[in-house]
């Protein structure tokens, strides 16, 4: 008798133990995304790319550090600042993507995306970046932004890849100011009609090439707020 | 035929002097010394069985009934079966021990006897010390109205340093008392006074477990999860890292990651106690481990390529430092709920600053509430005991970075212990007849336990789960040997639930499964039973040689397999001045991660630990 009340206050006690607490999604509303979203919500800015792929070329200031915010903005406002690798055959150019799941390249799956999705919006500036050492170079940055092409390198095959139609969109070198630029990457030819599963929300990069930079160059230092994918 | 009536001699005038007895008694009861009853007891439960000292107390109960013998007599013979009753579990013991004490008024020893019971059989986890308390002054106050009335004897002294010391031991995890009353020497009055005392552990380690205090308790998986989330996909397995880094892992990052950071931890309390309340304690505790955390796991050893690598802030090999302080409070207090348990509840409120455990940044400061409550319930099964304790601790820690989805952060921590301890006495091979023999020997107890801790961590939709399910046994003898033997299954797994639709799966290539053995035999140098009273010098001291090897049950589980063995000594020192208990612990430790080399020889650590406490935990 005593050995069965023994071996059930036993079982008792270790099941009540190897109940887990959740399946880690407590408190977090589950379900594709559908309807205008800031991807600073949905997405992390983890994907470092060019020069960014090795530490401390990019640093990523997050909701602190920023430029003066405008009226109405919403999501997470950032400071990017890349310092160029000077060494031999460095790449002479950053970027970051906006990942989900964080550091995601196309091993995991992404988001799932109820369209319609017309465009997306965003505000940017930089530092001027003056170099006397180089005149080649301008002062003011110029800075690519696009959505898409995460796992669509056919050199590097993923098993996930953004579901967007063609490789991805694009606006090509932007001259940022130092005032806040309104900037529209349009959604209109790229998004399925159907569901479709991203993993990048968006994405910046900078190329230095031709100005090719010194020991005394000052870093590229751009600023982003606002970024939404808008159904409008 | 002279020894004949001799003996029948001997019989007629025993007998005569029992029913003569009650006749005395009306006048004045006769003195006794109360250590009869603990010769009596000892007597009667000499290598003998618990079924044959239940005997023995069947036998005795109708002879309580004489209401003809002196009253002190009665009390003495309630006594005796009192402690029969503590040492065979018996419910009813403090019945008796109450009946010895009203029979016996002014006999403090009956009152020490009682206050043992609670203190030293009675309880869940620790004393019922409340009650215990109760008596010890009780007895403290009889030994003060006898010295008054000059019939204080040469026995009572003895039962005064048992008291004293006993109270000592009941309030060793307090400190130093720092107002009188339960300050030692103890005074009678001292029972409802509130008592303030202040505890201390000051420690320094060079050791490779317990990186953040709590939850990280077995190295081989930790490390092994920091080796296979550094390798996934996310970070290194993932990354076109430069060269000779390049992407995956190489066999010097693997070699790098077992470490044993330099750590020094001081916590403080402040503790007040009350009787009837408890004890409620305010605390705050402050840790620093050297170059512990990985500060960014794509470069698990660090990247020594500057500047190619320039060093995130504060990291040097890859590593950064964690600070941890803790402000908060406690409450804890056994209560005695027989007949069904005695049952210990504590309370714990934390509110933590933690620097240094996130990854990328390492000067990246967290603060979070930390609770913990623990629920531990005891009684007697027959002689031996059996104890089931749960304990739940919750980090409420702050929404990291990073989009919704990844923001969520918590950790739980659960445990569930049930342990049955075997008082019976043991027949035990023994050499004292000069030639091996088997004798029935009483011991300090036979434990056998299992349990289970589950520690899961919530990172936004991942959940690492780290689950320990054990079985042990620990044998204390009677001499000066004691031994325990315990196996461990323990596991380590990742999950993450799709952000889409909730669904729940598991990462295969973040997982670990082993088993860890761990044999620690201990010498008992000097008994803390053995002496009375309080003097400078060692009240107990240990000689401990703990052992333990793991096993990876899986591939993946193998890098970090390692054996470590060492010596350790466990000492407790009681001031005679103010009495706080002092407790020191050092040790020396080698561990070996035989799978894993610098390509000549296997990895290998000298480990050792200090530790200095005034009041606070068990030896």
């Amino acid at each position: 008798m005593l050995h069965r009340q023994l071996i059930a206050a036993t079982a008792c006690l270790l099941g009540c133990v190897a109940c887990g607490p959740g399946t880690g999604t407590e408190g977090v509303e589950v379900g594709p995304l559908q309807g205008r979203f800031y991807v600073s919500d949905e997405f992390s800015p983890s994907g470092h790319m060019g020069d960014g792929e090795n530490p401390g070329f990019i640093t990523a200031d997050i909701g602190e550090n920023c430029k003066a915010r405008a009226p109405g903005v919403g999501g997470a406002c950032y400071r990017f600042t890349y310092q160029p690798d000077l060494r031999f055959g460095a790449d002479m150019w950053a970027g970051v993507y906006w990942v989900y799941p964080s550091n995601d390249w196309g091993t995991r799956p992404g988001r799932t995306l109820i369209p319609p999705y017309k465009r997306v919006r965003f505000k940017a500036a930089a530092e001027l970046r003056p170099d006397p050492s180089n005149p080649e170079t301008r002062e003011t940055p110029r800075v690519s932004f696009l959505v898409g092409g995460i796992g669509s390198n056919p050199a590097d095959p993923q098993p996930y890849s953004d579901e967007t139609i063609g490789h991805a969109q694009a606006i090509k070198n932007a001259y940022l100011t130092t005032e806040w630029q309104d900037i529209e990457i349009d959604l209109t030819s790229v998004v399925p009609a159907t569901p479709f599963q991203m993993i990048s929300g968006f994405c910046w990069t900078v190329n230095y090439q031709p100005g090719v930079p010194t020991a005394q160059s000052p870093p590229t230092v751009i600023y982003l707020d606002d970024i939404v994918w808008d159904p409008e | 035929m002279k020894r004949f009536f001799q003996g029948l001699a001997a019989l007629l005038s025993l007998g005569a002097g029992l029913v003569a007895a009650p006749r005395l008694a009306h006048a004045e009861d006769p003195e006794l010394n109360p250590y009869e009853c603990l010769g009596r007891y000892e007597a009667a439960t000499g290598n003998r069985t618990i079924s044959q000292i239940k005997q023995e107390i069947k036998k005795r109960i109708p002879e309580l009934d004489n209401k003809d013998e002196p009253k002190s007599v009665n009390a003495m013979k309630h006594c005796v079966v009192a402690m029969l009753m503590s040492r065979t579990g018996d419910g009813d013991a403090p019945l008796h021990y109450e009946i010895a004490v009203k029979n016996a008024p002014q006999e403090p020893g009956y009152e020490l006897w009682f206050a043992n019971h609670y203190s030293m059989f009675r309880g869940a986890r620790s004393p019922v010390t409340e009650t215990a308390e109760v008596h010890y002054y009780a007895s403290l106050k009889k030994l003060d109205a006898l010295r008054a009335s000059g019939k204080y004897r040469a026995y009572h002294a003895v039962v005064e340093e048992w008291t004293k010391k006993r109270l000592m031991v009941l309030y060793q995890q307090d400190g130093l008392h720092l107002i009188p009353g339960k300050q030692y020497p103890q005074k009678p009055g001292g029972l409802y006074r509130p008592s303030f005392s202040v505890g201390a552990i000051a420690g320094l380690s060079k050791d490779t477990r317990d990186f953040n205090r709590k939850g990280d308790w077995n190295e081989a998986r930790t490390f092994t999860l920091e080796r296979q989330f550094a390798n996934s996909d996310v970070r290194a397995g993932g990354a076109s890292r430069p060269d000779p880094y390049l992407k995956g892992l190489k066999p010097f990052e693997h070699y790098a990651i077992p470490r044993a950071p330099l750590r020094y931890h001081l916590d403080a309390k402040l503790r007040y106690r009350q009787n009837p309340i408890g004890a409620l304690d305010f605390t705050y505790d402050q840790s620093h481990a050297e170059q512990a955390q990985i500060t960014s796991f794509y470069f698990p050893a660090g990247c020594g390529l500057a500047p190619l690598c320039n060093e995130l802030d504060g990291s040097k090999n890859g590593l950064n430092d964690v600070n941890v302080r803790q402000i908060g409070g406690a409450y804890e207090r056994v209560l005695p709920l027989y007949p069904l348990f005695d049952a210990k509840v504590g309370l714990s409120y934390k509110r933590v600053h933690r620097v240094g455990v996130v990854e990328f940044l390492p000067n990246k400061a967290e603060d979070f509430n930390l609770y913990e409550g623990k629920l531990a319930l005891s009684r007697f099964v027959g002689s031996d005991k059996i104890t089931a304790e749960l304990g739940y601790t919750y980090f409420d820690m702050p929404l990291g970075q990073g989009p919704v989805a990844e923001q969520s952060r918590s950790r739980h921590i659960r445990s569930a212990l049930l342990e049955y301890a075997l008082y019976s006495p043991l027949v035990l091979p023994s050499l004292a007849a000069g030639e091996p023999s088997f004798l029935r020997t009483p011991t300090r107890g036979w434990y056998f336990y299992t349990g289970i801790v589950q520690d899961d961590e919530q990172y936004g939709f991942r959940t690492v789960t780290k689950r320990d399910i054990f079985l042990g046994s620990r044998f204390e003898g009677s001499g000066i040997f004691d031994i325990t033997l315990q196996g461990t299954y323990a596991t380590g797994k990742q999950t993450f639930s799709s952000a889409d639709t909730g669904m729940l799966y598991s990462d295969p290539s973040q997982s670990y499964n082993g088993f860890r053995t761990n044999l620690t035999p201990q010498l008992r140098i000097i008994n803390p039973d053995a002496i009375p009273g309080i003097s400078w010098g060692f009240d107990s001291l240990m000689l401990v040689f703990p052992i333990s090897h793991d096993l990876g049950l899986k591939k993946a589980s193998k890098d970090y397999e390692n054996i470590r063995a060492g010596v350790e000594m466990w000492g407790r020192v009681f001031s005679p001045v103010l009495g706080p208990a002092f407790l020191m612990t050092a040790g020396y430790n080698y561990q070996s991660f035989y799978n894993i080399n610098n390509g000549a020889n296997p990895k290998g650590m000298h480990l050792f630990m200090l530790n200095l406490r005034m009041g606070w935990g068990d030896l």
